[in-house]
């Protein structure tokens, strides 16, 4: 059994990949916990797709060079998104998520357009698709640790408002609290979020990555603070049970770790469903 | 439109069915800008006071969000906290006395989600003295409550006048309103009378707000009755 943990920590890729893991399933089941409460699913899943284009151009202007430089493409490009995705839902006279489905559909479709002009490109759209975390040097490493931690740090610093912005827009507004400044902010922190874990599950399966470890927790637990800590630990057990099992039986890394907390969302799900059966029988 | 109130007087805000409210209500709470002219309160516009509590209808919110009784009425102080702090020990007193305030204190640390509509309603007045509200703004808070609730939440509201709290509130109740607010705000599109019930509520000034016969019956202790009679050709039928 200790053979079959220690073997993987052999290699250095596997050891920098399960770092990663834990950071990014914390960092996603934080983040996760206020899109879900927000109800803004469709929403991150619109922004991770949206990057595509950035990304691309990134690509294509680098070559062959060092591809460091595509992690401030992916972010610069992040970040212009979530400010326009925030304009939107806030002026548009479309219904919101009409007008925020155009602009993923189309971000994404030009995305592939501009990759599907470089040669061989199949490979690397797997990669931006699916990620693939045992490829994170240390250099990324660095940009996790440093860019997740400011995350981190502005959701604890600015819980309150965040709360308050995300439960009841109405009491910010006569509170006189800046509330569009904070939905940004938001926006921008899902933003951040989106391209620090880009590597390790890949615009596809990042949806599931902020929104399955926050449900379990939801299941889990009663309040706010506790959903925010044990969404976070779960997110970190999925990454590294995850990673165990790319390692073991071949699976892609990103699908594995996404399979694992579904897995565990299935568990949560069944034992409150248990739960609440066992209340409604129980005689009074 | 102007009018004028006491602390701690209460105005219920009535008129028929979009005849402007809500619409009063969250311009004096500063949600909503008027297309023209301006809201002035105490003299300033309602964006200089961080003293009016809002409460909306109760659809506004999502009631399973996780947090706790406690939590809600914290946030009624996120301003006063300012950005970056942590509520205090005189936060947390401030907030465990509104709840007192408004009998929830027994559920402080249950989930929001737990709430009868009474309770509800409670508990945003509580969250209101927790801001420390000197104005509050309630919008059809007695909508879809019994009999039995109706009074626990006007018997709330009547108290906040010990604490030197207005109350604008909106309903349908004519018969509530008289009995039991000082001032009584009659709208359709415009100010149709302003004053204690016994003036506003007169079979003339409803006619013209309601566009139907209301009978109004002094009852006792002075409160008046209105009875919705039923309308032949503009004549009241009897019965």
């Amino acid at each position: 059994m200790v053979e079959w943990l220690v073997a993987p920590l052999r290699f250095a890729f596997m050891v920098r990949g399960l770092i990663a893991a834990i950071a990014v399933g914390v960092l996603c089941s934080a983040v996760g916990a206020f899109v879900i409460l927000r109800g803004m699913t469709f929403i991150g899943d619109a922004l991770a797709h949206s990057i595509l284009p950035g990304v691309a151009i990134g690509f294509i202007s680098i070559g062959k060079g060092d591809r460091r430089g595509l992690f401030w493409w992916a972010m610069g490009t992040a970040i212009l998104v979530a400010l326009g995705m925030g304009w939107i839902s806030e002026r548009t006279r479309f219904r919101e998520d009409a007008a925020i489905g155009i602009v993923f559909a189309g971000m994404f479709a030009l995305g592939i357009a501009l990759i599907s002009t470089v040669r061989g490109f199949s490979v690397d759209l797997v990669h931006f698709l699916f990620g693939n975390v045992l490829g994170i040097s240390n250099y990324d490493l660095i940009l996790i640790g440093a860019f997740g931690s400011s995350v981190l740090l502005l959701l604890f610093l600015l819980y309150k408002e965040l709360v308050l912005v995300s439960f009841d827009i109405t009491l910010a507004r006569t509170l006189r609290i800046r509330a569009p400044l904070y939905r940004y902010l938001l926006f921008v922190i899902i933003a951040i979020t989106v391209v620090l874990s880009l590597q390790t599950v890949g615009i596809g399966l990042m949806l599931a990555m902020l929104v399955t470890p926050a449900s379990t927790a939801q299941l889990l637990t009663k309040r706010l603070p506790a959903m925010l800590f044990v969404g976070a630990l779960l997110g970190a057990i999925a990454g590294v049970v995850g990673l165990y099992l790319s390692f073991y039986w071949g699976i892609a890394s990103g699908a594995a770790i996404v399979l694992v907390s579904i897995f565990f969302f299935l568990c949560a799900l069944i034992a409150s469903l248990r739960h609440r059966m066992l209340r409604f029988l129980r005689p009074n | 439109m102007s009018f004028e109130l006491e602390v701690g007087e209460r105005l219920a805000v009535v008129g028929p069915n979009g005849s402007g409210k809500s619409t009063l209500l969250k311009a004096l709470a500063g949600l909503l800008t008027p297309m023209s002219g301006e809201v002035q309160i105490h003299g300033h516009g309602p964006y200089r006071h961080i003293c009016i509590a809002y409460v909306p209808q109760q659809g506004m919110l999502d009631w399973r969000f996780p947090i706790t009784l406690t939590d809600f009425v914290m946030l009624g102080r996120t301003r006063r906290i300012r950005p970056f702090r942590r509520p205090k020990i005189q936060d947390h007193h401030v907030v465990q006395a509104s709840l007192e305030a408004v009998g929830l204190s027994a559920h402080a640390r249950s989930q929001i989600e737990a709430l009868s509509g009474g309770q509800r309603q409670r508990l945003f007045i509580g969250r209101a003295l927790a801001q420390e509200a000197e104005l509050i703004l309630l919008d059809e808070p007695l909508a879809g409550l019994d009999v039995h609730t109706h009074r626990e939440v006007l018997e709330l509201i009547t108290n906040l006048h010990q604490r030197r709290v207005t109350v604008i509130m909106s309903l349908h109740d004519l018969s509530i309103a008289a009995a039991h607010f000082g001032k009584i705000l009659l709208l359709r599109r415009e100010m149709l009378a302003f004053g204690v019930p016994k003036s506003v509520l007169v079979e003339g000034v409803l006619r013209k707000a309601y566009s139907s016969c209301l009978q109004v019956v002094p009852g006792e202790d002075g409160a008046f009755i209105v009875h919705d009679t039923a309308c032949l050709g503009g004549e009241y039928k009897d019965g």
